[in-house]
């Protein structure tokens, strides 16, 4: 319980750390194109998000996996960049369309292969965790844990204040969406800078 | 256009994010008790930039001595057995991809069968305040004990 409590922990303070907010930011722009109501489809892209960011998380932290960690920094903000130039240029109003439409279809892809990104960042850090002796299943997984209940926490803080915000100054959710889409290209952008230049 | 445009705007001009700077300072300190002999390894892994840094103020400087590298965790790391304070005799330095890997052994405890493990470490703590000591504790048989030390707490005493 102690290994499990500790390992969640550090898990759930990796991806909510305010300091620390690029996994954060990815997020909150893969969320923008969608309100409240559309539930659904929020639960079905956090799922590929964690499918994705799961399965690298695990062939990296058992060492199958090996990706120099200077090139998975500078593709995390990219998938940031990316997200939100699809989210602004290319995304059509989902509001009127299915479950499975191609429109949203494409955002799960999205949501599954950058995660893929997303997880070996997660896993650069849990290596820096572990020593040679013991098994890394179990902190693996308590750390994967910790993952999904901060990424829980984002997004249900994050459609809150959507939900405040849309009602308080009746936002049209096509402006929310570009200017949550702008705020994440925007700081992606910033990140990558700093990540070429430092 | 203008909204998304503000939004850019905004944040560029709000502040300049570190958004990268993930809590990387960490160290490993793997307690293994040996009953075949009945002592302990004990085994911290440092990052090697992290370790210059502390040792010589640049992180891209050369590696330390092993003499200078075994001297700073000796400084501050620390290990008691059924509260007698264990002598830590360096063993071994070897280099693990981005860490530093300082191995130390302790005599053998002869008859004596442990009871309580109390770690202390404080390592790095003198230089950043964010630095995170993982302990592990794994005596064959049982459970491992995990435990992570910061600033806060230095020290922590298992028993099995």
């Amino acid at each position: 319980m102690n290994e499990f409590l500790t390992f969640s922990d550090l898990g759930f303070h990796h991806i909510a750390d305010p300091r620390a907010f690029d996994h954060l930011l990815f997020i909150i722009t893969l969320c923008a194109v969608y309100r409240v109501t559309e539930w659904r489809k929020i639960l079905i892209l956090v799922t590929a998000f964690t499918i994705g960011h799961s399965v690298t998380l695990v062939l990296s932290g058992l060492n199958i996996l090996k990706v120099p960690s200077s090139l998975v920094e500078t593709l995390i903000p990219v998938t940031i960049v990316l997200t939100s130039l699809y989210n602004v240029t290319l995304h059509k109003d989902s509001s009127t369309e299915g479950t499975f439409s191609k429109a949203v279809r494409w955002n799960y892809a999205i949501a599954l292969f950058f995660g893929f990104i997303h997880g070996m960042g997660f896993a650069n850090y849990f290596r820096s965790l572990m020593g040679e002796d013991g098994s890394v299943m179990w902190p693996l997984f308590s750390f994967n844990v910790g993952i999904e209940v901060g990424q829980l926490l984002i997004v249900s803080v994050f459609f809150a204040l959507h939900y405040a915000i849309e009602r308080m100054f009746r936002f049209a959710h096509r402006d929310w969406n570009l200017y949550v889409s702008g705020i994440g290209g925007g700081g992606a952008l910033v990140l990558l800078m700093q990540g070429i230049f430092s | 256009m203008f909204t998304l445009l503000l939004g850019i705007g905004s944040f560029l001009a709000a502040f300049s994010p570190n958004g990268t700077d993930h809590d990387f300072k960490m160290s490993i300190c793997e307690v293994i008790y040996e009953p075949s002999d009945r002592h302990f390894d004990v085994k911290i892994y440092l990052f090697t930039d992290d370790l210059t840094e502390a040792l010589t103020g640049d992180p891209k400087a050369a590696l330390p001595t092993r003499e200078a590298i075994s001297q700073y965790a000796l400084q501050h790391v620390g290990l008691q057995v059924n509260g007698v304070q264990q002598t830590l005799q360096f063993s071994a330095i070897r280099q693990k991809e981005e860490q530093v890997l300082v191995q130390f052994t302790t005599p053998s405890l002869g008859n004596i069968q442990p009871a309580t493990v109390a770690v202390w470490d404080n390592i790095m703590l003198e230089k950043f305040s964010g630095q995170t000591n993982m302990v592990y504790l794994i005596v064959p048989g049982k459970n491992k004990r995990t435990e992570a030390l910061d600033a806060k707490r230095t020290s922590v005493e298992m028993k099995w």
